[in-house]
């Protein structure tokens, strides 16, 4: 791995985590729990990954500085696990199903529309 | 500028290159929430909390990862077998993430 690339991670990911931290800090406060921050940030990066799968790009730079940096830091798996353990752990099992569907549902729409919005750019 | 801040983009830059090298998205997630899971039984404060949880364990892991493997599969054409991947992918992650809680527990 030589320097170019590493830079151009670190870019990337210094983005996507500013980018994310910003949302948490603002969705603190004001959203319920259905509508919680680990659910915006993943069906926000579930949008870019459409929309970069959509442009079929080869180049290996632009490959490290978005997929691997920005979408890579930016998008969190663990809160999503964490959240439904803590329904796990409230014994809120209608809860668990309703959150379990509402993110795969959601992330798989927004990736298809950014997939969709590619496709239009282009035509 | 704070001294939190500064921390938790070093951990998140340290678990970006750990998730390049390691470059396995199954190994990357029950590692990331095993990890999760042990420190948030742990009692610590409310900064160092903030930079492992949100810091490396969020960065570590990726949900873009999970996303792509399961358009693969779509676009291969295996429905049954995305059906199975993504209910036992869950599920082992909510597991690991709960021996995690209980090992650090236990070692307090």
């Amino acid at each position: 791995m030589d320097l170019v690339s590493v830079i151009y991670i670190l870019i990337g990911s210094t983005f996507g985590l500013i980018l994310r931290l910003f949302i948490k800090y603002k969705a603190k406060k004001k959203f319920s729990f259905y509508f919680n921050y680990a659910l915006i940030v993943n069906v926000l990066s579930s949008l870019f990954l459409g929309i970069f799968i959509g442009l079929n790009t080869t180049d290996v730079n632009l490959l490290l500085l978005f997929s691997v940096g920005f979408l890579g830091c930016f998008s969190t798996f663990s809160s999503f696990i964490y959240e439904l353990f803590h329904l796990i752990q409230k014994r809120n099992y209608i809860g668990f199903f309703i959150y379990y569907i509402e993110v795969l549902v959601l992330s798989f729409l927004f990736f298809c529309i950014g997939d969709f919005i590619t496709l239009i750019i282009k035509n | 500028m704070n001294k939190t801040f500064i921390s938790i983009i070093f951990f998140s830059y340290s678990a970006t290159f750990l998730r390049f090298y390691l470059n396995n998205n199954f190994l990357v997630s029950i590692i990331g929430s095993f990890l999760y899971g042990f420190v948030l039984s742990r009692i610590l404060s409310k900064s160092k909390r903030e930079i492992l949880l949100t810091g490396f364990c969020s960065c570590f892991t990726s949900f873009t990862g999970f996303v792509n493997f399961l358009y693969q599969l779509i676009i291969q054409g295996y429905y049954l077998k995305l059906f199975f991947y993504l209910n036992l992918i869950v599920f082992f992650n909510l597991l690991l993430m709960y021996i995690g809680f209980l090992l650090g527990r236990k070692m307090t």
